[in-house]
């Protein structure tokens, strides 16, 4: 099939401003970016936060072909935007037809796999501490130079840690107050520097070792 | 092009932690996957297969290797670089996609683990929320996002216990009125029309009939036809055929609660002794949950299958019984079971005294290699029926 063809079975186009699919609604398809830019963005607290910024030939909304959960996020045209979507219906005809992007949902579940489960690994620690600690790994890990990482500053609020850490903003803020007491970070209104990762390697180490069997 | 390399016993292929691209698959030895459960309480240890992919998640997510790959006896494994693997998924969509429904039934899993400890929306929180996302777009002046919003749920939750809100909101917008500020509390109001729903739900349906149960039927409901040609139905990600060649799936499976709950071998095996002691409804409810946590060990889930399907005849539930003989066949088209399963649904058919349907199914079953006996009598029925036609 040609992309011309394929467009015209599949595509759909959304003008600037205009929303392709609202956080909570049920949904059962996912899309391509063929042209133009789309934001991804989450009510948090009566703000509206911007995600992320896709464009020509990311994936988005691709949870949907798993199962039939709330969308996460909105996602909103910021320009012109054109796009194939995929159902369960046309998804295997679509994959047979676009290797390409068979492989490349493989690539995009395989990193989901692994930050749900990373993520699952910080909920199920059982303390404030560890919890914390581990958000703070989690997000250097991704970072090519984490295994030398010291001094390290985070673009994240602490509605940001409570939120991965599963728990509430009050109990993060008095664990991360009391580190910034005795100095082992600094708290700013858009970013959290944290002084030596390696306190929180070893916090997180130990907990996992007394834990295990 | 993928290179074949040798590994001693007692080697290791990758620790745990480190940063590879390779892809490997197991071509001969012995090869061990140790992990570490996602409690990080106990280590898993799991062998690979003939033919397995492992190291593929990491590689391509492009994250340390999770498990440590140790050699147990002399061992040969073919050796993919990254962009070697990517021109082979390229060229093999079908093991691409045998992968892609793999790693969905284990995101699934990690996903609906990280919902139930967060113990985040049911469909009803689900739509309350949509609701209020709605509200917030109207408020901020976003108001072609709230109708959106407003639409998505009367759409989707037409009896909702918020209709009669999102109705009035939305005309609000289209009036272009500001954001009403007398509306209640929305999480009183879901609870009190919920309350209120509830209690109509329950006088409703005491009226209605009793539902007509099919085991009551002494005949057989056969379905419209024999599954589909194994090409044709492709809709469904659940019926893909297995990979062409000798591929096999990625399998490890490194996810583990730490709950004491059964292997799905040990489900299967219940469902056996269930069977032999003529137990069928408890063997079905093994099989049953056995089949379900099989969905990333295809030989299992196959002989799952098989076997509801066989209980099913014994539980003379014909009709169930062709189902899972059908979704065998068209899920493993080349199985170990394949055969079996077409005699087996040969059998009912001619029961129930479809000679034409059962012969054409065991002339296809003798035509499955080997030609041993029981290829053999499936071609003597076969004729045998054709004769009687």
């Amino acid at each position: 099939m040609t992309g011309g063809g394929l467009f015209n079975k599949f595509g759909k186009q959304y003008n600037t401003g205009e929303i392709i699919f609202c956080e909570f609604e049920p949904g059962n398809s996912f899309y391509l970016i063929q042209t133009g830019r789309v934001k991804i963005s989450k009510v948090v607290k009566d703000k509206e936060k911007t995600m992320d910024i896709l464009s020509v030939g990311d994936i988005f909304g691709e949870m949907a072909i798993l199962e039939e959960q709330p969308r996460s996020a909105t996602a909103t045209a910021i320009e012109p935007v054109t796009v194939l979507h995929f159902d369960r219906d046309n998804f295997v005809s679509m994959m047979m037809s676009q290797p390409q992007l068979a492989f490349k949902l493989l690539v995009v579940f395989s990193k989901r796999i692994y930050d749900a489960k990373r993520r699952l690994m910080i909920l199920l620690l059982d303390d404030i501490q560890s919890k914390i600690s581990d958000v703070f790994l989690m997000l250097a890990e991704k970072e090519p130079t984490y295994a030398h990482m010291r001094e390290v500053s985070f673009p994240v609020t602490m509605d940001d840690v409570a939120n991965w850490a599963g728990t509430s903003v009050d109990q993060v803020s008095e664990q991360l107050n009391h580190w910034a007491k005795v100095g082992k970070v600094e708290l700013y209104s858009d970013r959290i520097f944290v002084r030596n990762l390696a306190d929180f390697k070893r916090i997180v180490a130990q907990k996992r070792k007394t834990e295990k069997r | 092009m993928p290179i074949t390399r040798n590994y001693s016993a007692g080697s290791i292929v990758y620790f745990a932690g480190d940063i590879g691209e390779d892809v490997y698959v197991m071509q001969k030895g012995r090869i061990s996957l140790i992990s570490t459960s996602l409690d990080q309480k106990d280590d898993i240890k799991e062998d690979v297969r003939k033919g397995e992919f492992f190291g593929v998640k990491s590689a391509l997510g492009r994250y340390p290797r999770e498990e440590t790959a140790q050699v147990l006896a002399d061992s040969q494994v073919l050796v993919f670089k990254l962009a070697e693997f990517e021109q082979f998924g390229q060229k093999n969509t079908r093991i691409v996609l045998q992968m892609l429904k793999v790693f969905s039934s284990q995101l699934r899993r990690v996903h609906k683990a990280v919902r139930e400890f967060l113990g985040e929306h049911g469909a009803s929180e689900a739509s309350m929320e949509l609701v209020r996302v709605g509200e917030y777009y109207y408020k901020a002046g976003k108001t072609d996002y709230a109708l959106y919003a407003f639409a998505a749920y009367q759409k989707n939750f037409p009896a909702g216990p918020l209709t009669e809100r999102v109705r009035r909101l939305a005309q609000s917008v289209k009036e272009g009125a500001a954001f009403p500020l007398d509306l209640p509390d929305i999480n009183e109001e879901v609870q009190r029309n919920e309350v209120a729903q509830r209690t109509g739900q329950m006088m409703s349906r005491a009226e209605q009939q009793p539902v007509d149960d099919y085991a009551h039927h002494a005949d057989l409901d056969m379905p419209s036809d024999i599954p589909p040609a194994l090409d044709a139905d492709m809709g469904d990600m659940g019926d893909l055929p297995p990979p062409a060649g000798d591929f096999d799936l990625p399998m490890p499976d490194d996810f583990d609660m730490g709950t004491p709950a059964k292997t799905p071998a040990q489900l299967y095996s219940d469902g056996l002794s269930a069977f032999a002691n003529h137990q069928f409804d408890e063997a079905l409810a093994a099989y049953q949950q056995a089949l379900e946590a099989a969905a990333s060990d295809p030989a299992l889930h196959e002989k799952c299958l098989f076997e509801l399907g066989r209980t099913y005849v014994k539980k003379a539930n014909a009709k169930s019984a062709v189902e899972k003989f059908s979704e065998l066949l068209r899920t493993y088209a080349q199985g170990a079971l394949t055969r079996k399963a077409m005699i087996q649904l040969a059998e009912i058919y001619e029961r129930a005294r479809d000679n034409a349907r059962a012969a054409s199914l065991y002339e296809k079953a003798s035509r499955i290699p080997p030609q041993d006996k029981e290829a053999n009598i499936a071609l003597q029925k076969a004729n045998q029926l054709k004769g009687q036609k």
